[in-house]
Protein backbone atom coordinates (compact mmCIF):
# COMPACT_ATOMS: atom_id res chain seq x y z
CA UNK A 1 0.00 0.00 0.00
CA UNK A 2 2.84 2.36 0.89
CA UNK A 3 4.59 1.43 -2.36
CA UNK A 4 1.46 1.99 -4.43
CA UNK A 5 0.91 5.42 -2.90
CA UNK A 6 4.51 6.30 -3.67
CA UNK A 7 4.12 5.23 -7.31
CA UNK A 8 0.93 7.30 -7.57
CA UNK A 9 2.78 10.30 -6.19
CA UNK A 10 5.70 9.92 -8.58
CA UNK A 11 3.35 9.68 -11.57
CA UNK A 12 1.23 12.55 -10.33
CA UNK A 13 3.98 14.99 -9.49
CA UNK A 14 6.80 14.06 -11.81
CA UNK A 15 4.92 12.97 -14.92
CA UNK A 16 1.70 14.99 -14.88
CA UNK A 17 1.92 18.01 -12.63
CA UNK A 18 5.55 18.99 -13.06
CA UNK A 19 5.31 19.62 -16.84
CA UNK A 20 1.90 21.22 -16.35
CA UNK A 21 3.18 23.59 -13.70
CA UNK A 22 6.31 24.49 -15.64
CA UNK A 23 5.03 24.69 -19.22
CA UNK A 24 1.38 25.64 -18.92
CA UNK A 25 1.35 27.69 -15.74
CA UNK A 26 4.86 28.96 -16.35
CA UNK A 27 5.98 28.82 -12.72
CA UNK A 28 9.71 29.41 -12.49
CA UNK A 29 11.74 27.41 -10.00
CA UNK A 30 14.74 29.26 -8.64
CA UNK A 31 17.04 27.64 -6.10
CA UNK A 32 19.71 29.33 -4.04
CA UNK A 33 20.67 25.82 -3.11
CA UNK A 34 18.92 22.58 -3.91
CA UNK A 35 17.93 21.18 -0.50
CA UNK A 36 18.85 17.60 0.30
CA UNK A 37 16.61 15.66 2.64
CA UNK A 38 19.12 13.18 4.04
CA UNK A 39 18.63 14.84 7.38
CA UNK A 40 15.14 15.94 8.47
CA UNK A 41 14.24 19.45 7.38
CA UNK A 42 11.20 21.66 7.43
CA UNK A 43 10.32 23.60 4.28
CA UNK A 44 8.67 26.78 5.44
CA UNK A 45 6.76 28.84 2.90
CA UNK A 46 4.11 31.47 2.60
CA UNK A 47 0.71 30.19 1.57
CA UNK A 48 -1.46 31.92 -0.99
CA UNK A 49 -3.13 29.08 -2.88
CA UNK A 50 -3.26 25.30 -3.16
CA UNK A 51 -0.72 25.55 -5.96
CA UNK A 52 2.00 26.39 -3.38
CA UNK A 53 2.08 22.88 -1.96
CA UNK A 54 1.88 21.30 -5.42
CA UNK A 55 4.75 23.44 -6.72
CA UNK A 56 6.93 22.61 -3.73
CA UNK A 57 6.21 18.91 -4.14
CA UNK A 58 7.00 19.19 -7.87
CA UNK A 59 10.35 20.73 -7.03
CA UNK A 60 11.41 17.65 -5.06
CA UNK A 61 13.30 14.74 -6.54
CA UNK A 62 11.67 11.31 -6.84
CA UNK A 63 13.61 10.04 -3.84
CA UNK A 64 12.46 12.93 -1.70
CA UNK A 65 8.80 12.35 -2.48
CA UNK A 66 9.07 9.38 -0.14
CA UNK A 67 10.34 11.39 2.78
CA UNK A 68 8.68 14.79 2.57
CA UNK A 69 5.25 15.36 4.02
CA UNK A 70 3.16 18.51 3.69
CA UNK A 71 1.32 19.40 6.86
CA UNK A 72 -2.36 19.99 6.17
CA UNK A 73 -5.23 21.24 8.26
CA UNK A 74 -7.32 18.44 9.70
CA UNK A 75 -10.59 20.35 9.50
CA UNK A 76 -10.12 21.20 5.80
CA UNK A 77 -8.62 18.09 4.22
CA UNK A 78 -9.88 15.36 6.52
CA UNK A 79 -13.49 16.50 6.53
CA UNK A 80 -14.62 13.68 4.23
CA UNK A 81 -13.10 10.39 3.18
CA UNK A 82 -12.35 11.38 -0.43
CA UNK A 83 -10.26 14.42 0.43
CA UNK A 84 -8.71 12.45 3.26
CA UNK A 85 -7.67 9.65 0.91
CA UNK A 86 -6.34 12.23 -1.56
CA UNK A 87 -4.36 14.03 1.11
CA UNK A 88 -2.91 10.82 2.48
CA UNK A 89 -1.95 9.00 -0.73
CA UNK A 90 -1.35 11.79 -3.24
CA UNK A 91 0.08 14.45 -0.97
CA UNK A 92 1.64 12.09 1.57
CA UNK A 93 0.41 14.52 4.17
CA UNK A 94 0.21 14.63 7.92
CA UNK A 95 -2.51 16.59 9.56
CA UNK A 96 -2.59 19.06 12.37
CA UNK A 97 -5.70 20.13 14.11
CA UNK A 98 -6.37 23.84 14.02
CA UNK A 99 -8.91 23.76 16.82
CA UNK A 100 -6.80 22.17 19.58
CA UNK A 101 -8.82 18.98 19.95
CA UNK A 102 -5.68 17.06 21.00
CA UNK A 103 -3.18 17.71 23.77
CA UNK A 104 -0.24 17.92 21.38
CA UNK A 105 -1.31 18.82 17.86
CA UNK A 106 2.25 18.29 16.63
CA UNK A 107 2.42 14.68 17.81
CA UNK A 108 2.33 13.17 14.30
CA UNK A 109 4.89 15.66 12.98
CA UNK A 110 7.25 14.82 15.83
CA UNK A 111 6.98 11.10 15.13
CA UNK A 112 7.93 11.69 11.48
CA UNK A 113 10.89 13.88 12.34
CA UNK A 114 12.13 11.24 14.76
CA UNK A 115 12.00 8.78 11.85
CA UNK A 116 14.18 11.15 9.79
CA UNK A 117 11.42 12.46 7.54
CA UNK A 118 10.90 16.06 6.45
CA UNK A 119 7.89 18.35 6.52
CA UNK A 120 6.40 21.17 4.49
CA UNK A 121 4.73 23.70 6.75
CA UNK A 122 2.85 26.86 5.87
CA UNK A 123 3.08 28.71 9.17
CA UNK A 124 0.44 31.24 8.17
CA UNK A 125 -2.01 28.43 8.91
CA UNK A 126 -4.32 29.32 6.03
CA UNK A 127 -4.19 30.73 2.54
CA UNK A 128 -3.37 34.40 2.67
CA UNK A 129 -1.95 37.18 0.61
CA UNK A 130 1.63 37.03 -0.66
CA UNK A 131 2.09 40.80 -0.44
CA UNK A 132 1.22 40.89 3.26
CA UNK A 133 1.88 37.66 5.08
CA UNK A 134 -0.28 36.81 8.04
CA UNK A 135 1.02 36.34 11.56
CA UNK A 136 2.98 33.06 11.77
CA UNK A 137 1.82 30.20 13.96
CA UNK A 138 4.41 28.88 16.36
CA UNK A 139 4.45 25.17 15.42
CA UNK A 140 7.60 25.36 13.28
CA UNK A 141 9.51 27.19 15.97
CA UNK A 142 8.48 24.65 18.59
CA UNK A 143 9.70 21.78 16.41
CA UNK A 144 12.95 23.56 15.56
CA UNK A 145 13.65 24.25 19.23
CA UNK A 146 12.85 20.71 20.27
CA UNK A 147 15.02 18.89 17.71
CA UNK A 148 18.62 20.13 17.52
CA UNK A 149 19.47 18.39 14.23
CA UNK A 150 16.45 19.89 12.46
CA UNK A 151 17.04 22.62 9.87
CA UNK A 152 14.56 24.74 7.99
CA UNK A 153 14.43 25.67 4.30
CA UNK A 154 12.73 29.00 3.59
CA UNK A 155 10.71 29.18 0.35
CA UNK A 156 8.82 32.06 -1.13
CA UNK A 157 5.87 31.56 -3.47
CA UNK A 158 5.28 34.64 -5.55
CA UNK A 159 2.17 35.29 -7.61
CA UNK A 160 0.52 31.98 -6.80
CA UNK A 161 -2.53 33.76 -5.48
CA UNK A 162 -3.42 34.78 -9.03
CA UNK A 163 -3.17 31.24 -10.38
CA UNK A 164 -5.93 29.94 -8.18
CA UNK A 165 -7.44 32.61 -5.92
CA UNK A 166 -9.15 31.47 -2.77
CA UNK A 167 -12.76 30.52 -3.49
CA UNK A 168 -12.33 30.13 -7.26
CA UNK A 169 -11.94 27.06 -9.43
CA UNK A 170 -10.39 28.41 -12.61
CA UNK A 171 -6.65 27.78 -12.81
CA UNK A 172 -4.89 30.35 -15.01
CA UNK A 173 -1.23 31.14 -15.62
CA UNK A 174 0.27 34.07 -13.80
CA UNK A 175 3.64 35.67 -13.41
CA UNK A 176 4.81 33.43 -10.61
CA UNK A 177 7.92 31.86 -9.21
CA UNK A 178 8.95 29.57 -6.40
CA UNK A 179 12.19 30.62 -4.78
CA UNK A 180 13.89 28.16 -2.47
CA UNK A 181 16.55 29.48 -0.14
CA UNK A 182 19.53 27.89 1.60
CA UNK A 183 18.71 25.63 4.50
CA UNK A 184 19.33 27.30 7.83
CA UNK A 185 19.61 26.16 11.40
CA UNK A 186 18.54 28.26 14.34
CA UNK A 187 20.27 29.41 17.47
CA UNK A 188 18.49 27.34 20.08
CA UNK A 189 19.06 29.86 22.80
CA UNK A 190 16.40 32.09 21.27
CA UNK A 191 12.86 31.99 22.53
CA UNK A 192 9.93 30.88 20.40
CA UNK A 193 8.89 34.37 19.25
CA UNK A 194 12.38 35.27 18.12
CA UNK A 195 12.67 32.03 16.15
CA UNK A 196 9.33 32.77 14.49
CA UNK A 197 10.54 36.23 13.55
CA UNK A 198 13.79 34.82 12.21
CA UNK A 199 11.88 32.36 9.99
CA UNK A 200 9.65 35.13 8.78
CA UNK A 201 12.64 37.28 7.95
CA UNK A 202 14.31 34.43 6.04
CA UNK A 203 11.23 34.00 3.87
CA UNK A 204 10.92 37.72 3.23
CA UNK A 205 14.57 37.90 2.17
CA UNK A 206 13.70 35.67 -0.78
CA UNK A 207 11.20 38.23 -2.02
CA UNK A 208 12.81 40.37 -4.68
CA UNK B 1 24.20 14.83 -51.90
CA UNK B 2 21.27 17.23 -51.96
CA UNK B 3 19.13 14.63 -53.70
CA UNK B 4 20.04 12.16 -51.02
CA UNK B 5 19.04 14.48 -48.18
CA UNK B 6 15.82 15.50 -49.87
CA UNK B 7 14.90 11.88 -50.48
CA UNK B 8 15.68 11.04 -46.90
CA UNK B 9 13.74 13.93 -45.35
CA UNK B 10 10.94 14.13 -47.90
CA UNK B 11 11.64 17.81 -48.54
CA UNK B 12 12.15 19.42 -51.92
CA UNK B 13 15.62 20.02 -53.38
CA UNK B 14 15.40 23.80 -53.17
CA UNK B 15 14.43 23.56 -49.48
CA UNK B 16 17.52 21.48 -48.74
CA UNK B 17 19.73 23.89 -50.71
CA UNK B 18 18.39 26.88 -48.81
CA UNK B 19 18.75 25.14 -45.42
CA UNK B 20 22.37 24.27 -46.16
CA UNK B 21 23.01 27.84 -47.32
CA UNK B 22 21.42 29.33 -44.20
CA UNK B 23 23.33 27.13 -41.82
CA UNK B 24 26.66 27.89 -43.53
CA UNK B 25 25.91 31.59 -43.22
CA UNK B 26 24.94 31.09 -39.59
CA UNK B 27 28.21 29.36 -38.83
CA UNK B 28 30.04 32.21 -40.56
CA UNK B 29 28.24 34.86 -38.47
CA UNK B 30 28.82 32.91 -35.27
CA UNK B 31 32.53 32.67 -36.00
CA UNK B 32 32.58 36.38 -36.83
CA UNK B 33 30.62 37.80 -33.89
CA UNK B 34 31.64 35.69 -30.94
CA UNK B 35 35.39 36.50 -31.19
CA UNK B 36 34.39 40.14 -31.90
CA UNK B 37 32.38 40.21 -28.67
CA UNK B 38 35.35 38.68 -26.80
CA UNK B 39 37.83 41.24 -28.20
CA UNK B 40 35.71 44.39 -28.08
CA UNK B 41 32.76 43.91 -25.73
CA UNK B 42 30.03 46.54 -26.06
CA UNK B 43 26.34 46.71 -25.30
CA UNK B 44 25.27 46.64 -28.94
CA UNK B 45 27.58 43.76 -29.60
CA UNK B 46 26.13 41.84 -26.67
CA UNK B 47 22.70 42.41 -28.18
CA UNK B 48 23.78 41.05 -31.55
CA UNK B 49 25.44 37.99 -30.03
CA UNK B 50 22.13 37.31 -28.30
CA UNK B 51 20.47 37.67 -31.69
CA UNK B 52 22.90 35.17 -33.21
CA UNK B 53 22.14 32.69 -30.44
CA UNK B 54 18.42 33.15 -30.88
CA UNK B 55 18.96 32.82 -34.61
CA UNK B 56 20.44 29.41 -33.99
CA UNK B 57 17.60 28.49 -31.70
CA UNK B 58 14.87 29.70 -34.05
CA UNK B 59 16.36 28.15 -37.19
CA UNK B 60 17.12 24.83 -35.50
CA UNK B 61 13.59 24.81 -34.11
CA UNK B 62 12.12 25.68 -37.52
CA UNK B 63 14.20 23.00 -39.25
CA UNK B 64 13.21 20.38 -36.71
CA UNK B 65 9.56 21.42 -37.08
CA UNK B 66 9.69 20.84 -40.80
CA UNK B 67 11.12 17.38 -40.31
CA UNK B 68 8.56 16.35 -37.71
CA UNK B 69 5.14 14.98 -38.61
CA UNK B 70 2.67 17.78 -39.33
CA UNK B 71 0.50 17.18 -36.26
CA UNK B 72 3.41 17.28 -33.82
CA UNK B 73 4.77 20.41 -35.48
CA UNK B 74 1.34 22.00 -35.14
CA UNK B 75 1.11 21.10 -31.45
CA UNK B 76 4.57 22.55 -30.86
CA UNK B 77 3.72 25.82 -32.51
CA UNK B 78 0.45 26.04 -30.58
CA UNK B 79 2.46 25.57 -27.39
CA UNK B 80 4.91 28.26 -28.48
CA UNK B 81 2.05 30.66 -29.16
CA UNK B 82 0.51 29.83 -25.81
CA UNK B 83 3.77 30.55 -23.99
CA UNK B 84 4.19 33.85 -25.85
CA UNK B 85 0.64 34.91 -25.08
CA UNK B 86 1.13 33.94 -21.44
CA UNK B 87 4.31 36.00 -21.29
CA UNK B 88 2.33 38.97 -22.50
CA UNK B 89 -0.86 38.54 -20.49
CA UNK B 90 0.90 37.87 -17.19
CA UNK B 91 2.71 41.19 -17.55
CA UNK B 92 -0.59 43.07 -17.60
CA UNK B 93 -2.31 43.94 -14.38
CA UNK B 94 -5.71 42.40 -14.77
CA UNK B 95 -8.69 43.19 -12.56
CA UNK B 96 -10.00 40.22 -10.61
CA UNK B 97 -13.47 40.55 -12.12
CA UNK B 98 -12.15 40.07 -15.68
CA UNK B 99 -10.08 37.03 -14.78
CA UNK B 100 -12.57 34.53 -16.20
CA UNK B 101 -12.39 36.09 -19.64
CA UNK B 102 -8.75 35.06 -19.94
CA UNK B 103 -9.84 31.43 -20.27
CA UNK B 104 -11.59 32.31 -23.54
CA UNK B 105 -8.51 34.15 -24.75
CA UNK B 106 -6.37 31.05 -24.21
CA UNK B 107 -9.02 28.80 -25.76
CA UNK B 108 -8.97 30.91 -28.90
CA UNK B 109 -5.45 29.66 -29.70
CA UNK B 110 -6.38 26.10 -30.75
CA UNK B 111 -9.42 27.40 -32.63
CA UNK B 112 -7.36 29.90 -34.57
CA UNK B 113 -4.82 27.21 -35.45
CA UNK B 114 -7.58 24.86 -36.51
CA UNK B 115 -8.88 27.55 -38.84
CA UNK B 116 -5.39 28.30 -40.09
CA UNK B 117 -4.99 24.65 -41.02
CA UNK B 118 -8.46 23.67 -42.22
CA UNK B 119 -10.60 26.80 -42.44
CA UNK B 120 -11.14 29.12 -45.35
CA UNK B 121 -8.99 32.20 -45.84
CA UNK B 122 -11.96 34.26 -44.73
CA UNK B 123 -12.50 32.38 -41.46
CA UNK B 124 -8.80 32.42 -40.68
CA UNK B 125 -8.60 36.15 -41.28
CA UNK B 126 -11.77 37.04 -39.41
CA UNK B 127 -11.96 34.78 -36.35
CA UNK B 128 -9.82 36.97 -34.10
CA UNK B 129 -10.28 40.40 -35.74
CA UNK B 130 -14.08 40.09 -35.86
CA UNK B 131 -15.43 37.24 -33.77
CA UNK B 132 -13.08 37.51 -30.81
CA UNK B 133 -13.38 41.28 -31.00
CA UNK B 134 -17.05 40.93 -30.09
CA UNK B 135 -16.72 37.86 -27.89
CA UNK B 136 -14.33 39.41 -25.37
CA UNK B 137 -16.61 42.35 -24.47
CA UNK B 138 -19.66 40.06 -24.43
CA UNK B 139 -18.02 37.85 -21.81
CA UNK B 140 -17.04 40.94 -19.85
CA UNK B 141 -20.56 42.37 -19.97
CA UNK B 142 -21.80 39.12 -18.43
CA UNK B 143 -19.37 39.70 -15.58
CA UNK B 144 -21.25 42.85 -14.76
CA UNK B 145 -18.26 44.97 -13.87
CA UNK B 146 -17.08 48.03 -15.73
CA UNK B 147 -13.93 49.20 -13.94
CA UNK B 148 -11.04 49.18 -16.42
CA UNK B 149 -13.42 47.64 -18.99
CA UNK B 150 -12.04 49.55 -21.95
CA UNK B 151 -8.45 49.04 -20.89
CA UNK B 152 -8.86 45.30 -20.48
CA UNK B 153 -10.68 44.82 -23.79
CA UNK B 154 -8.14 46.86 -25.67
CA UNK B 155 -5.03 45.30 -24.21
CA UNK B 156 -6.22 41.73 -24.42
CA UNK B 157 -7.54 42.07 -27.96
CA UNK B 158 -4.33 43.72 -29.05
CA UNK B 159 -2.25 40.92 -27.52
CA UNK B 160 -4.35 38.33 -29.33
CA UNK B 161 -3.94 40.05 -32.67
CA UNK B 162 -0.21 40.45 -32.26
CA UNK B 163 0.55 36.99 -30.95
CA UNK B 164 -2.21 34.51 -31.80
CA UNK B 165 -3.22 35.94 -35.15
CA UNK B 166 0.34 36.92 -36.03
CA UNK B 167 1.97 33.57 -35.36
CA UNK B 168 -0.87 31.50 -36.80
CA UNK B 169 0.15 32.91 -40.19
CA UNK B 170 2.94 30.31 -40.20
CA UNK B 171 0.41 27.50 -40.07
CA UNK B 172 -1.78 29.20 -42.65
CA UNK B 173 1.16 29.57 -45.00
CA UNK B 174 2.25 26.00 -44.44
CA UNK B 175 -1.08 24.30 -44.96
CA UNK B 176 -2.94 26.66 -47.26
CA UNK B 177 -0.24 28.76 -48.89
CA UNK B 178 -0.38 26.99 -52.26
CA UNK B 179 0.93 29.44 -54.82
CA UNK B 180 0.68 28.77 -58.55
CA UNK B 181 4.05 27.74 -59.94
CA UNK B 182 5.37 27.30 -56.39
CA UNK B 183 3.41 24.25 -55.30
CA UNK B 184 4.78 22.17 -52.47
CA UNK B 185 7.33 24.80 -51.47
CA UNK B 186 5.49 26.36 -48.53
CA UNK B 187 8.12 25.18 -46.07
CA UNK B 188 10.76 26.87 -48.18
CA UNK B 189 8.83 30.14 -48.12
CA UNK B 190 8.45 29.99 -44.31
CA UNK B 191 12.09 29.25 -43.68
CA UNK B 192 13.06 32.07 -46.05
CA UNK B 193 10.80 34.55 -44.28
CA UNK B 194 12.25 33.54 -40.92
CA UNK B 195 15.77 33.74 -42.32
CA UNK B 196 15.27 37.09 -44.08
CA UNK B 197 13.70 38.61 -40.97
CA UNK B 198 16.54 37.46 -38.77
CA UNK B 199 19.28 38.52 -41.17
CA UNK B 200 17.56 41.89 -41.54
CA UNK B 201 18.12 42.53 -37.82
CA UNK B 202 21.79 41.63 -38.14
CA UNK B 203 22.26 43.72 -41.30
CA UNK B 204 20.61 46.77 -39.79
CA UNK B 205 22.86 46.44 -36.78
CA UNK B 206 26.01 46.05 -38.90
CA UNK B 207 25.19 49.02 -41.12
CA UNK B 208 24.28 51.08 -38.09
CA UNK B 209 27.59 50.19 -36.44
CA UNK B 210 29.66 51.16 -39.48
CA UNK B 211 27.96 54.27 -40.93
CA UNK B 212 25.11 55.02 -38.49
CA UNK B 213 24.84 58.64 -37.31
CA UNK B 214 21.23 59.80 -37.12
CA UNK B 215 19.03 58.09 -34.59
CA UNK B 216 15.88 56.63 -36.04
CA UNK B 217 13.82 56.54 -32.87
CA UNK B 218 15.76 57.97 -29.93
CA UNK B 219 12.92 57.42 -27.47
CA UNK B 220 11.90 53.84 -28.25
CA UNK B 221 15.11 52.19 -29.35
CA UNK B 222 18.17 54.45 -29.13
CA UNK B 223 20.59 52.19 -30.98
CA UNK B 224 18.62 52.10 -34.24
CA UNK B 225 19.90 54.50 -36.90
CA UNK B 226 18.47 55.74 -40.20
CA UNK B 227 21.64 54.73 -42.03
CA UNK B 228 21.50 51.27 -40.49
CA UNK B 229 17.92 50.84 -41.58
CA UNK B 230 18.59 52.12 -45.12
CA UNK B 231 21.67 49.95 -45.52
CA UNK B 232 19.80 46.94 -44.15
CA UNK B 233 16.85 47.51 -46.47
CA UNK B 234 19.06 47.86 -49.56
CA UNK B 235 21.11 44.78 -48.66
CA UNK B 236 18.01 42.72 -47.89
CA UNK B 237 16.46 43.82 -51.16
CA UNK B 238 19.62 42.68 -52.91
CA UNK B 239 19.53 39.33 -51.10
CA UNK B 240 15.89 38.87 -52.12
CA UNK B 241 16.86 39.76 -55.68
CA UNK B 242 19.50 37.04 -55.63
CA UNK B 243 17.13 34.55 -53.99
CA UNK B 244 14.24 35.35 -56.32
CA UNK B 245 14.41 31.86 -57.83
CA UNK B 246 13.47 30.51 -54.42
CA UNK B 247 10.75 33.10 -53.75
CA UNK B 248 7.26 32.83 -55.23
CA UNK B 249 7.23 36.19 -57.00
CA UNK B 250 6.77 36.75 -60.71
CA UNK B 251 9.82 38.91 -61.31
CA UNK B 252 13.21 39.68 -59.79
CA UNK B 253 12.13 43.27 -59.35
CA UNK B 254 9.14 42.30 -57.24
CA UNK B 255 11.38 40.16 -55.04
CA UNK B 256 13.62 43.17 -54.50
CA UNK B 257 10.67 45.40 -53.59
CA UNK B 258 9.42 42.68 -51.25
CA UNK B 259 12.86 42.74 -49.59
CA UNK B 260 12.56 46.47 -48.87
CA UNK B 261 9.06 46.06 -47.46
CA UNK B 262 10.12 43.09 -45.33
CA UNK B 263 12.98 45.14 -43.95
CA UNK B 264 10.59 47.98 -43.03
CA UNK B 265 8.17 45.63 -41.30
CA UNK B 266 10.97 43.81 -39.51
CA UNK B 267 12.17 47.11 -38.10
CA UNK B 268 8.64 48.12 -37.13
CA UNK B 269 8.07 44.80 -35.37
CA UNK B 270 11.26 45.28 -33.42
CA UNK B 271 10.34 48.84 -32.44
CA UNK B 272 6.82 47.72 -31.59
CA UNK B 273 8.02 45.16 -29.06
CA UNK B 274 10.51 47.67 -27.62
CA UNK B 275 7.70 50.18 -27.16
CA UNK B 276 5.54 47.55 -25.47
CA UNK B 277 8.34 46.65 -23.08
CA UNK B 278 9.04 50.28 -22.30
CA UNK B 279 5.37 50.90 -21.62
CA UNK B 280 5.11 47.87 -19.35
CA UNK B 281 8.34 48.90 -17.64
CA UNK B 282 10.10 45.58 -18.14
CA UNK B 283 13.47 44.85 -19.68
CA UNK B 284 12.53 41.45 -21.05
CA UNK B 285 9.14 39.83 -21.47
CA UNK B 286 10.25 36.76 -19.57
CA UNK B 287 13.37 35.02 -18.38
CA UNK B 288 12.86 31.60 -19.88
CA UNK B 289 16.59 31.19 -20.38
CA UNK B 290 18.23 33.68 -18.00
CA UNK B 291 19.90 36.50 -19.98
CA UNK B 292 18.08 35.70 -23.19
CA UNK B 293 14.60 36.94 -22.39
CA UNK B 294 11.42 35.20 -23.35
CA UNK B 295 10.01 33.99 -26.64
CA UNK B 296 8.48 37.33 -27.51
CA UNK B 297 11.82 39.09 -27.09
CA UNK B 298 13.23 36.84 -29.78
CA UNK B 299 10.28 36.83 -32.16
CA UNK B 300 9.66 40.58 -32.14
CA UNK B 301 10.39 41.24 -35.83
CA UNK B 302 8.65 38.06 -36.93
CA UNK B 303 5.42 39.17 -35.25
CA UNK B 304 5.16 41.82 -37.98
CA UNK B 305 6.82 40.19 -40.96
CA UNK B 306 4.71 37.02 -40.91
CA UNK B 307 1.30 38.70 -41.21
CA UNK B 308 2.84 41.15 -43.64
CA UNK B 309 4.02 38.32 -45.93
CA UNK B 310 0.67 36.57 -45.91
CA UNK B 311 -1.20 39.78 -46.61
CA UNK B 312 1.23 40.79 -49.31
CA UNK B 313 0.63 37.45 -51.02
CA UNK B 314 -3.12 37.82 -50.58
CA UNK B 315 -3.24 41.38 -51.85
CA UNK B 316 -1.09 40.63 -54.85
CA UNK B 317 -3.33 37.70 -55.70
CA UNK B 318 -0.78 34.93 -55.18
CA UNK B 319 -2.90 33.12 -52.62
Amino acid sequence: MEKLAFIIRVILFKVILSPFVKIILGIKFRYEEKPSFDKPKIIVANHSSHVDAIAILCSLSVRDLKKVHPVVARDYFYKNSITKLFAKTCLNSVSVSRDRQFDNPLHQCEKLIERGHSLIIFPEGTRGNASEMKEFKKGVSILLKKYPQLEFVPAFCEGFGQILPKGQWLVLPSNSSLRVGKSKSIDRGLDINDITNYIRKSILELRL
Amino acid sequence: MIDLISNFTGQTNSFVEVIIGIFSLLIFFTLLFIPWQKLKPSKGMHEIVLRVYSWWAILCLATIMFLLPETIALILIILLTFISLREFLTKLSIEAHFRNTLLYIYLAIPIQYYLAKNGTTYSFNSFIPVYMFFLIPIRNILNGAYEKYLEFNGKVFWAMMLIVYGFSNITFLRHQGVIKGYEGEQDLLIILIVFLTQINDVLQFLWGKTIGKNKLSPTISPNKTIEGFAGGAITLSFICFLLSDYLPFNSNLEAAIFGVLLSIFGLLGDLNMSAVKRDLGVKDMDDLIPGHGGILDRLDSLSFTLPFTVHYLLLRGYL
